[in-house]
C-alpha cells in the first residue's frame, strides 16, 4: 500500500513530535509538522497531503483561519481535516473519540493514538480522490 | 404651616414647641387618662382645661386597665390616641406591668407616667424601658402638665420615625450584605472560570504529549515485561485521572446552555441506580424507593440531572461506608422559603408558591459535621483523598441544579441520624414551546469559551 502523506499543524512541538514518531512507526505514513501557523498555508501547498491534523487555538491565525484558507485553495480544498483540539473534552466525544462539530470533524486532546490512527484510516479512505 | 403651642410667660421655652408632622396640625391633642381615682382624674382634667392648649385637647377617660385596652383596640370607632397618661396603679393592675400591657397594645403611642410617688429608680427604670416621662401628680401644674404633654409627643414621633428608619436601614444592610455574598461567589466562579479554561488548555497539550508516548511504548514494549506492562498502566490511569479533572473544571466553569426537555424524574432516579448498581451492591446499601405516582413533569436536562444524581448518590453511599440505608423518595409540592437571590432577578427564577417536583435522597450516615457544611458547595472543597474526588462534585451539582432554576438543599437530619439532600425543580405541566426556547437559553455568565 502507498504511504500516505500527513501533515501535522499545531504549535506545540512535544506533541507534533510524539504524533510523527507514532505515525511513522506504522510504516504507512510520510508525516510533516508545522508548529508555526502562519507558515500552514505554504507548507501544505509545498507538501500536498493526503490529510491534516490542526489544531484549533495556536498564536496568530487559529484553526479555524486555517480552514477556511485551504477549503478557498483550488490544490487542497478537498484535502480531509482532523481537528485535534484541547477546547472540547473526551467526555464529549463518542465512543471513537471523534465528533462532528460545526463542519468539521473533531478530536479532544488528550487523543489516544489507536482513536487518531483509527480516525485517519477512515478519513483518508472516505476521501480517495484526495490529492 | 405649623401650628405653635404657646407656653406661660413664666416659662419660657428654651426650645420651639413647633409640631412639625403635618398630622398634627390644627388637631386637638388627644389624650387618654388612665385612672382610676376620681379625685386624681379631676384634678388632671382641671389641670388640662387651664393648659394653653389651642385647640383644647380632647380627653378620654379609662378606670381600669381592661378599659384602657379595650378604647386602644378599638381603634375603628375612636380615632388614635396621641399620648396616654398612666396612672400604674389600677384595680386590675398594678406597677410596671400596668406599663408593659399599654405599652404592648400599641407601641407608637407615647406614654407619661402619672404616679402617686416620687420613686426615682422606678422613674429612670421605666424611661429606659419606653415611657416618655414619669411625673410625680404632686407636682403637676398646667404648665408642666402642657409641657410633659408636648415633649413627650414629639420625643415619641421622632422614636417611631428613628425605629422605622431603622428598621428600613437593617433590612437594606441585610439584603446588601446577602448581594455581596452572591456577586463575591460569581466573581469566584467567574475567575474560575477563566482560571479552570486557560489551565486546562495549558495542560492539555502536554497530556496530550504524554499521551502518545505513552501509545508508542505501549506499541513498542508490549512484551518486554510484567513491569513496562503495569507501569504504562498507571501512567495511563494517571493520564485519564488529569483529563477527568479537566474536564470537570471546564465543565463546572462553562456555561454551556443546558438542553431543557420534559423530564421523568422517577425514570430519572431508575436509571441513575441502573448505573451505580454494581456499587450499592459491593458495599451492600439497602435502597428503599417510594417515587410518587403523580409527579408533575419537568423540564431538565435528562444527562446533566443524571451526573447531579450519580453524585449525590455516591456521596451518600460513600458516607454510609458498608451497609446502609439509602432512601429515596420523589414528590410534588409548593416551593416554601426560597431565599431572595438579589443578583438573579429572572423572570422564571423559582418563587415561594410554585409548583415543584422534589428528589430527596437520605442516608443514615454520621451526616456533615457544622463546620464543613458551609462550605460543601465551594468549589475544589473535598473531604476526600488526592484522587478520590476533585471537591468539584457538590459544587457542580449546586450549578447544575441552579441552571435549571432550581434549588439544591443539604440538611442533616436531627441527632446525626445521617443526612437529607433535596432537589428542587420547577413542575412544568403545560408545554409551552416558548418557554423552553427562553429557558434553554439561560446562561449565569457570558461563554468564556470562543465559538467553534
Amino acid at each position: 500500500m502507498k504511504t500516505k502523506r500527513i501533515l501535522v499543524i499545531d504549535d506545540d512541538r512535544n506533541l507534533t513530535d510524539m504524533v510523527k514518531i507514532n505515525l511513522v512507526a506504522t510504516g504507512k505514513y510520510v508525516v510533516c509538522v508545522e508548529n508555526r501557523s502562519s507558515h500552514a498555508m505554504s507548507t501544505a501547498r509545498e507538501f500536498r497531503p493526503d490529510l491534516i491534523l490542526l489544531d484549533y487555538v495556536m498564536p496568530g491565525l487559529d484553526g479555524g483561519d486555517i480552514s477556511s484558507s485551504l477549503h478557498e485553495d483550488p490544490l487542497l480544498k478537498s484535502v480531509p481535516i482532523i481537528m485535534v483540539t484541547a477546547l472540547v473534552s473526551n467526555a464529549e466525544m463518542g465512543p471513537d473519540g471523534t465528533s462532528p462539530r460545526c463542519g468539521h470533524l473533531m478530536m479532544a486532546k488528550p487523543v489516544k493514538f489507536q482513536n487518531l490512527l483509527t480516525c485517519i484510516e477512515q478519513q483518508i479512505a472516505a476521501h480517495p480522490v484526495a490529492a | 404651616m405649623p401650628e405653635e403651642y404657646h407656653m406661660n410667660s413664666c416659662n419660657p421655652p428654651s426650645e420651639s414647641y413647633r409640631l412639625t408632622d403635618d398630622q398634627t396640625h390644627r388637631l386637638p391633642v388627644r389624650i387618654l387618662c388612665i385612672e382610676d381615682n376620681e379625685g386624681d382624674f379631676g384634678l388632671l382634667r382641671a389641670h388640662l382645661r387651664e393648659a394653653r392648649f389651642d385647640p383644647s385637647p380632647s380627653i378620654t377617660r379609662a378606670k381600669s386597665l381592661a378599659e384602657a385596652l379595650q378604647r386602644l383596640m378599638n381603634r375603628q370607632e375612636h380615632a388614635d390616641f396621641d399620648i396616654v397618661l398612666l396612672d400604674l396603679c389600677l384595680p386590675d393592675s398594678q406597677g410596671v406591668d400596668t406599663f408593659h400591657r399599654i405599652r404592648s397594645a400599641d407601641p407608637s403611642i407615647a406614654i407619661a407616667i402619672l404616679s402617686g410617688n416620687d420613686d426615682h429608680d422606678l422613674a429612670i427604670d421605666l424611661v429606659q424601658q419606653g415611657a416618655q416621662d414619669y411625673l410625680p401628680k404632686d407636682a403637676l401644674t398646667p404648665d408642666v402638665l402642657m409641657r410633659c404633654i408636648i415633649y413627650a409627643m414629639k420625643r415619641q414621633r421622632y422614636r417611631v420615625k428613628l425605629e422605622k428608619v431603622t428598621a428600613r436601614l437593617q433590612r437594606t444592610t441585610e439584603e446588601l450584605k446577602l448581594m455581596q455574598t452572591q456577586l463575591m461567589q460569581v466573581e469566584k466562579i467567574d475567575s474560575l472560570g477563566r482560571l479552570a479554561s486557560s489551565v486546562a488548555h495549558e495542560v492539555k497539550n502536554p497530556l496530550a504529549a504524554i499521551q502518545m508516548g505513552i501509545d508508542y511504548l505501549t506499541m513498542r514494549c508490549a512484551d518486554t515485561g510484567e513491569d513496562v506492562t503495569q507501569t504504562l498502566g498507571i501512567m495511563q490511569d494517571a493520564v485519564s485521572r488529569a483529563d477527568t479533572i479537566i474536564h470537570d473544571m471546564l465543565h463546572f466553569s462553562r456555561t454551556e446552555d443546558i438542553r431543557l426537555v420534559p423530564c421523568d424524574l422517577n425514570e430519572l432516579v431508575n436509571k441513575t441506580l441502573r448505573m451505580l448498581k454494581h456499587e450499592v451492591d459491593r458495599r451492600h446499601i439497602d435502597i428503599k424507593l417510594a417515587l410518587s405516582n403523580s409527579l408533575a413533569e419537568t423540564l431538565g436536562d435528562q444527562s446533566k440531572l443524571e451526573q447531579v444524581l450519580v453524585n449525590v448518590i455516591m456521596n451518600s453511599i460513600q458516607a454510609m461506608a458498608h451497609r446502609g440505608l439509602l432512601e429515596i423518595r420523589t414528590y410534588s409540592d409548593e416551593a416554601s422559603d426560597i431565599p431572595r437571590d438579589e443578583g438573579l432577578r429572572e423572570m422564571n427564577a423559582m418563587k415561594t408558591g410554585d409548583a415543584v417536583s422534589i428528589i430527596e435522597i437520605r442516608d443514615h450516615g454520621p451526616g456533615i459535621p457544622d463546620e464543613i457544611m458551609t462550605r460543601i458547595f465551594e468549589p475544589f472543597f473535598t473531604t476526600k483523598a488526592t484522587g478520590e474526588g476533585t471537591g468539584l462534585g457538590l459544587s457542580v451539582c449546586k450549578r447544575i441544579v441552579e441552571l435549571h432554576r432550581g434549588q439544591m438543599q443539604v440538611t442533616n437530619m436531627p441527632e446525626h441520624k445521617g443526612t437529607l439532600v433535596r432537589i428542587i425543580l420547577k413542575a412544568h405541566s403545560v408545554p409551552d414551546k416558548q418557554q423552553q426556547i427562553r429557558s434553554a437559553a439561560i446562561s449565569l455568565l457570558t461563554p468564556l469559551h470562543p465559538p467553534l
